[in-house]
């Protein structure tokens, strides 16, 4: 078996020693995690408290449902959940799996990894102090305010992918947008849990409520997007689409290329999004 | 070596040590399974998504994780689905849409910002001429550096067919290079 060149090797292992998320993105993407698992785990929690959380929710409904916090189908955190069980990605991962969670995984690696990014471990952002709590204007008009807090890589996302040029250049990476603070992190996706599930039960005006709150107390959270759009879809529960429509075309100004997107053009803002 | 398998606890044994809680999982494995996912050809609008789902399968599945293998080359085999998916979901962008790759993390100096971002461009250019199997080959050969055996038991497919097709994808991915550094000399004036 002919090995790659030297030439090749050396371009693979120059290319990819930047390769690395960054810490911003690490802290978004754990917090979705979270909600993910069930949001009632703390962050800091064991494995099988994370599991007993699941556990409940299976009991009530579909995987689907356990995913998006009870949300179900309609989940907005699942969209990209749903579409992977639906899909059947998923299959497999049910009680049985479940049942064994309260082993442990470890964090140790039998083999380092090959090409580790010597960056990362030096990005790695210091945990942030809780975000204070302020006052809280009605929520439609803060939600409306300009994105002071968008995270850098929402800021690449937007830029045009036409006329890739060689020599473009990411922006310096910002700290995290959110506290990276186990507690309030938990707290942010129980939060925005508890909101979905009032959604998904129908109660839109309650759902808001627990969504102007998580804006008042995690303005700049890791789940603000996920926020932004259970707001449009409490809107439009409530049949105040006009208000959801501006709040949806903020969303889409602000975040072009968010996962979340479809998710807005399901519900009774797709038409206005799609003129 | 396998991606799934029986649950197994042997004491000592690979990736069985008990840890504190799942976020020292997710702290210790977030970046290599976000750049596996990355390397494997998901697309920038998908990896965020498709890192969670990683996660979420994992700490639904570790009760199947039997320590035969790294966690590494566990989650590895976790991502390789996931972006298979994505990939029969998602067929090739249009030639007008060229994704844009450049470090997610930044260095601080401009000058390096730029070189650094055009040597992962290149990089990442010429993997995507490559096919989804070759590019998956190339990645675990290569980045990873598993040996044939392993990549055998995670493709399920014959040790002389990995061979084989360990060949193949380091073949197409040193033409792939040299037509990108060709089209990117083009392009620097």
């Amino acid at each position: 078996m002919s090995e790659l060149s030297a030439g090749a090797r050396s371009a693979l292992e120059r290319g990819l020693l930047c390769d690395g998320p960054s810490s911003a993105r690490r802290e978004r993407v754990k917090g979705r995690v979270l909600v993910a698992l069930g949001g009632g785990a703390t962050a800091a929690g064991k494995v099988s408290s994370v599991a007993g959380a699941t556990s409940s929710a299976l009991s009530g409904g579909t995987v689907g449902g356990a995913l998006g916090g009870g949300v179900g189908a309609k989940s907005l955190l699942g969209t990209s959940l749903f579409v992977w069980f639906a899909t059947g990605i998923g299959a497999g991962v049910g009680v049985g799996g479940l049942a064994a969670a309260t082993q442990r995984f470890s964090p140790q690696e039998v083999r380092a990894p090959v090409r580790a990014a010597p960056k990362m471990a030096a990005t790695a952002a210091p945990p942030r102090a809780v975000e204070p709590a302020h006052d809280t204007p009605p929520p439609v008009e803060r939600e409306l305010a300009p994105a002071v807090d968008l995270p850098s890589h929402d800021a690449r996302l937007a830029a045009p992918t036409r006329s890739v040029a060689p020599l473009a250049v990411a922006p310096a990476e910002t700290p995290p947008a959110a506290s990276a603070d186990p507690t309030s992190m938990s707290e942010e996706a129980s939060l925005l849990q508890r909101a979905q599930r009032a959604l998904a039960a129908g109660q839109a005006a309650t759902a808001l409520a627990l969504l102007a709150e998580h804006e008042r107390r995690f303005p700049s959270g890791v789940l603000a997007e996920e926020r932004r759009v259970a707001k449009v879809l409490g809107l439009c529960a409530l049949g105040r689409a006009d208000e959801a429509t501006i709040l949806a075309r903020a969303f889409v100004a602000r975040a072009p290329r968010s996962v979340l997107i479809p998710r807005l053009e399901s519900s009774c803002v797709g038409k206005t999004l799609a003129r | 070596m396998a991606a799934s398998a029986t649950v197994s606890s042997t004491p000592g044994a690979p990736g069985s040590e008990p840890v504190a809680d799942w976020g020292v999982f997710y702290d210790a494995h977030f970046d290599y399974v976000w750049r596996s996912l990355r390397r494997l050809g998901v697309p920038e609008a998908a990896l965020d998504d498709a890192t969670q789902e990683v996660f979420v399968i994992a700490l639904r599945r570790h009760g199947q994780f039997e320590g035969r293998s790294s966690v590494r080359t566990w989650l590895f085999g976790i991502a390789l689905n996931r972006a298979r998916e994505l990939a029969r979901s998602v067929r090739r962008r249009a030639e007008d849409e060229l994704p844009e790759y450049l470090p997610d993390i930044a260095a601080p100096d401009q000058e390096q910002r730029a070189i650094d971002a055009q040597a992962l461009a290149v990089v990442y250019r010429a993997l995507d001429e490559l096919t989804s199997d070759r590019r998956a080959v190339l990645v675990m050969a290569d980045v990873e550096e598993m040996t044939a055996s392993e990549i055998a038991e995670l493709l399920a497919i014959p040790l002389n067919t990995a061979y084989s097709r360990i060949r193949l994808a380091r073949r197409d991915f040193e033409a792939a290079l040299r037509h990108c550094r060709i089209r990117t000399a083009r392009r620097i004036p």
